[in-house]
């Protein structure tokens, strides 16, 4: 078992770094910010979520692609749940069944 | 500090929206605290991590490194890598959380349970126009944060449950409903164009330098592009 003072030296620091990216920006200012800034941030959210999200399904770590498998084929019917329901527990119910069955089958 | 949330009004609403998050972050971190245990590290530490850190890939990532030794250097900036694109989500809340009302307690409060899982919901719901109090999104956080806590403890404590337990694809919940998110933002053209760029832009960028920073890059190119679309219209 590693030294009992290293694992709560890694927490410690880990909790501070993490705790920090969060919360600074969170603090700045943003009453008056230029026009160019309020056009942009309205896409924030789906380029960052289309970032995280979508490539780690196709790609490894190592930015290899990934055969085909049960994480990318269920994806399909989540989204076309979610685009014809627009709804989240429909779209996360289809999407573990879905990767249910594809396991299963495969 | 009656203004500091979890009034509970907001209790309900919340534990439903956020039942997928509550549902995939137990089986995740359940996964992690049977892990720590196998790598032969004492039960605290994985509640701790849960409890004082609260974020989910660079957990993992530390805890292969923790057990291979590694100097604690080498942990923080991983730590910082992976968790960087956290300053994209809360810059992006940071603007959209003025017209809520909310105090700097509260944003200190928010700050910590900042995920990718809630960012995606919170955007989506403030996208959408709906009042949403600071109580809400405050509440919502908790009831994740403790479904993380309570999943690493029942891991760690029935770590030979494993086997019967992971066959249940749960974790599969929290990818569902990060599309979901991604396809409700999805609601004009330009958006639509903004994700595809991004994620062809993020692929394209792992295939030669893979690197959680890849995010920022990508993020830059599909803000620019729409940018460039809604002057174009």
């Amino acid at each position: 078992m590693p030294e009992e003072k290293y694992l709560i030296a890694a927490v410690a620091l880990m909790m501070a770094i993490t705790y920090l990216t969060r919360a600074t920006p969170l603090l700045f200012r943003m009453q008056r910010t230029p026009k160019v800034f309020n056009d942009v941030i309205e896409y924030l959210p789906v380029a960052i979520i289309a970032s995280i999200t979508v490539p780690a399904l196709l790609m490894a770590k190592d930015g290899t692609l990934m055969a085909v498998n049960a994480d990318m084929l269920a994806a399909i019917p989540v989204a076309l749940v979610a685009y014809f329901t627009r709804s989240l527990i429909f779209s996360v119910a289809a999407g573990i069944g879905a990767h249910i069955a594809i396991t299963l089958w495969s | 500090m009656t203004d500091l949330a979890l009034q509970p009004v907001w209790r309900k609403e919340s534990f439903f929206d956020a039942l997928p998050v509550i549902t995939g972050y137990f089986v995740v971190s359940f996964v992690f605290g049977v892990m720590c245990i196998n790598a032969g590290l004492p039960l605290w530490l994985p509640v701790a991590m849960c409890v004082f850190v609260y974020a989910g890939a660079a957990q993992f990532a530390a805890l292969a490194l923790i057990t291979s030794g590694a100097p604690l250097l080498s942990i923080a900036v991983s730590t910082l890598l992976i968790n960087s694109r956290h300053m994209l989500m809360a810059m992006y809340m940071a603007k959209q959380s003025e017209g809520l009302g909310i105090s700097k307690t509260q944003k200190l409060l928010y700050a910590f349970g900042l995920t990718d899982e809630s960012f995606a919901l919170h955007s989506q719901r403030l996208q959408g126009r709906k009042y949403t109090p600071p109580g809400y999104l405050l509440q919502f956080n908790t009831w994740c944060h403790a479904s993380w806590i309570a999943g690493a403890l029942l891991g760690a404590v029935a770590s030979d449950a494993l086997h019967r337990f992971s066959q249940f694809k749960l974790d599969y919940a929290l990818t569902a409903m990060m599309i979901y998110v991604l396809v409700s933002l999805c609601n004009s053209r330009p958006k639509l164009v903004v994700a595809l760029v991004v994620i062809a832009t993020t692929c394209l960028l792992n295939a030669f330098f893979p690197s959680p920073l890849n995010v920022f890059v990508a993020t830059a190119v599909g803000c620019g592009v729409g940018l460039c679309l809604k002057k174009s219209t």
